[in-house]
């Protein structure tokens, strides 16, 4: 069970130079930032590229981490702004993603072996990364950091370092147009009978897949 | 309801309203179905999103962090110890200057350019057509024609009937010519206290200097003694690093320098002389970068120009770089000379020969 202890020791050792302390903390920590790195990049690649990026500031910045908040909370802190400042940097030639079947994989499921929940579950995933991707980088980041890691707005301006006040309209406005984009995916899906009978939930989740990608 | 209602209907869905507030949306709630309604919305996309499975990572990311690290510190390592290590580092300090880009290139200090065919080569002739047609020839930006200060610079283009003499070049100490080169020049001034030099900072100078150095750009290295080093703010006798470096660029870097560092300071406002203190410097030696280099030596890998910044040891000698001398006219390809009936009349404009608006100066001083 990892602990700050434990963080601390290896942190001590990474300021001593030795790398292969780095590496544990990366495998203690990687499983918990990847959903995250996924959900504001869309895109599995990205997600590692994002993670790696994230943790070599964090070795090159590991001077300047002084035990205020926890380890994990750091690198978060690290991975989000990372993730923002890229898909800033991206923004001008970026076009909502769609789902498709070349879009993102959350699981590697096998439609031959899996039961039909998991398929839709699968395909559910993929109609809300595609309505996050669609969203502006800042909306996108707090819903993530809401909705599925569930932090307080206080934490959430706090990593942001925006008030709190700024957090409350960017995730009102993100629930809005993450809303409306889900509901219109779930209205193209309607014109299949089948989905018309399904629960809400796989409505949604069945949608048809939107016109093609243009990057 | 207006957005800032909605907004704190959402943050009453995420129970971060305030008592007063909470009892205010739940009286509005008894009094509205409709934001009932919404009040579910969020209910129902929050269970929506909840119901999303929990991707996991298809690899270990440690093995290629672990790896990069080391590749990165064995990089590190090397160019610091050529370059850095061995010295105190105190300050960096950068400087933009509003200069030509060949600042560090050889000049001719007066006349025009002259064939060898003895014909006059008009401003206007080489600007044009013939730079294009013979891109090994020395372009103006890269070699002027006529040198800066010479009142030929702002005439209209004018033909010679002879070739002029040659002038005999006066000796010029080395710390007078980097002087030269750089007045007329205004500066911008960024000190980073020595402290940053002792941990990850350390890296990320490094790595801009490195940067920097890759590019290969005009450079000079020179030495401040006790007394002028004082002028910068400094304790002690100084080695210093100059560089031409993109403006943009620059201010990139120092803009995330001080933004990852805090202690960085912008002495901007307050730049010393600094052609006066170079004018006093020791052990300058001048390097043009690629462009130029042919005409005083081979293009050296990062490393080899890196060993020429070897710490400074009163009792060895510091590597000199080789004279600049004045390139023979012979050496590059005359261009094409078109006739003199052909050049257009006098009263055309000249084609301006526009250098870069400004380059940047890093001066790197190290505690002796």
């Amino acid at each position: 069970m990892m602990s700050e202890t434990d963080d601390r020791a290896l942190i001590a050792a990474c300021r001593a130079g030795r790398s292969d302390a780095f590496g544990a903390l990366v495998q203690r920590y990687q499983s918990r930032l990847y959903p995250t790195a996924l959900r504001l990049t869309g895109r599995p690649e990205d997600a590692l590229d994002l993670l790696q990026d994230a943790f070599l500031r964090a070795f090159e910045k590991l001077g300047g981490f002084h035990g205020e908040s926890s380890f994990y909370t750091w690198l978060y802190r690290i991975t989000v702004n990372l993730a923002l400042s890229e898909r800033r940097r991206k923004s001008s030639r970026i076009v909502p993603r769609v789902a498709s079947d070349a879009g993102p994989e959350p699981e590697d499921r096998s439609i031959d072996h899996e039961p039909s929940s998991s398929l839709e579950r699968a395909e559910l995933d993929r109609a809300v990364q595609s309505a996050l991707d669609a969203l502006a980088p800042d909306h996108r980041a707090v819903i993530v950091m809401k909705e599925f890691d569930g932090l307080r707005y206080e934490e959430i301006a706090a990593l942001l370092d925006v008030p709190v006040g700024t957090v409350r309209s960017r995730l009102h406005r993100a629930r809005h147009d993450l809303r409306e984009r889900l509901r219109s995916l779930s209205d193209s899906a309607d014109v299949d009978d089948r989905v018309d009978e399904a629960p809400a939930e796989s409505r949604l989740a069945a949608a048809a897949p939107p016109p093609a990608r243009v990057v | 309801m207006n957005l800032d209602d909605e907004s704190l209907l959402s943050a009453y869905h995420d129970d971060e309203l305030a008592p007063e507030e909470r009892r205010s949306l739940d009286l509005a709630l008894e009094a509205n179905p409709a934001l009932g309604d919404r009040l579910r919305e969020f209910t129902e996309l929050r269970t929506l999103l909840g119901s999303t499975s929990t991707p996991t990572s298809p690899v270990d990311l440690a093995p290629a962090v672990v790896a990069e690290l080391r590749v990165r510190r064995r990089r590190s390592a090397a160019f610091r110890g050529a370059l850095w290590t061995a010295t105190a580092a105190t300050v960096l300090t950068a400087v933009v200057l509003s200069a030509d880009p060949n600042l560090f290139r050889p000049k001719r200090n007066a006349g025009p350019i002259v064939a060898d065919r003895g014909e006059p080569v008009t401003k206007h002739e080489r600007s044009a057509d013939d730079r294009n047609a013979d891109p090994a020839v020395e372009t103006p930006a890269s070699l002027p024609l006529v040198a800066e200060n010479s009142d030929a610079a702002t005439e209209p283009t004018a033909i010679v009937a002879a070739p002029p003499p040659p002038e005999p070049e006066p000796e010029i100490a080395p710390a007078e010519k980097l002087a030269s080169l750089l007045d007329r020049s205004r500066f911008r001034v960024v000190e980073i206290p020595e402290s940053l030099f002792g941990d990850a900072a350390a890296d990320r100078v490094d790595e801009i200097l490195r940067e920097t150095i890759r590019k290969d750009p005009d450079y000079a290295r020179f030495r401040l003694d006790a007394p002028e080093a004082a002028d910068l703010g400094l304790e002690s006798a100084s080695e210093c690093f100059v560089a031409l470096v993109d403006e943009n660029e620059l201010h990139h870097l120092v803009d995330e320098l001080q933004r990852r560092f805090p202690e960085v300071e912008d002495r901007s406002l307050e730049s010393p002389d600094v052609p006066r203190l170079v004018a006093a410097a020791d052990d300058v030696a001048i390097r043009p970068g690629r462009s130029g280099a042919s005409l005083v030596e081979p293009p050296a890998p990062v490393e080899a120009i890196a060993s020429k910044f070897s710490p400074l040891d009163p009792a060895r000698e510091i590597p000199r770089f080789p004279p600049l001398g004045r390139p023979e006219i012979g050496a590059f390809s005359p261009p094409r000379i078109p006739s003199v009936e052909a050049s257009p009349p006098a009263a055309d404009p000249i084609e301006p020969v526009a250098p870069p608006r400004k380059v940047a100066l890093i001066v790197r001083v190290s505690e002796e």
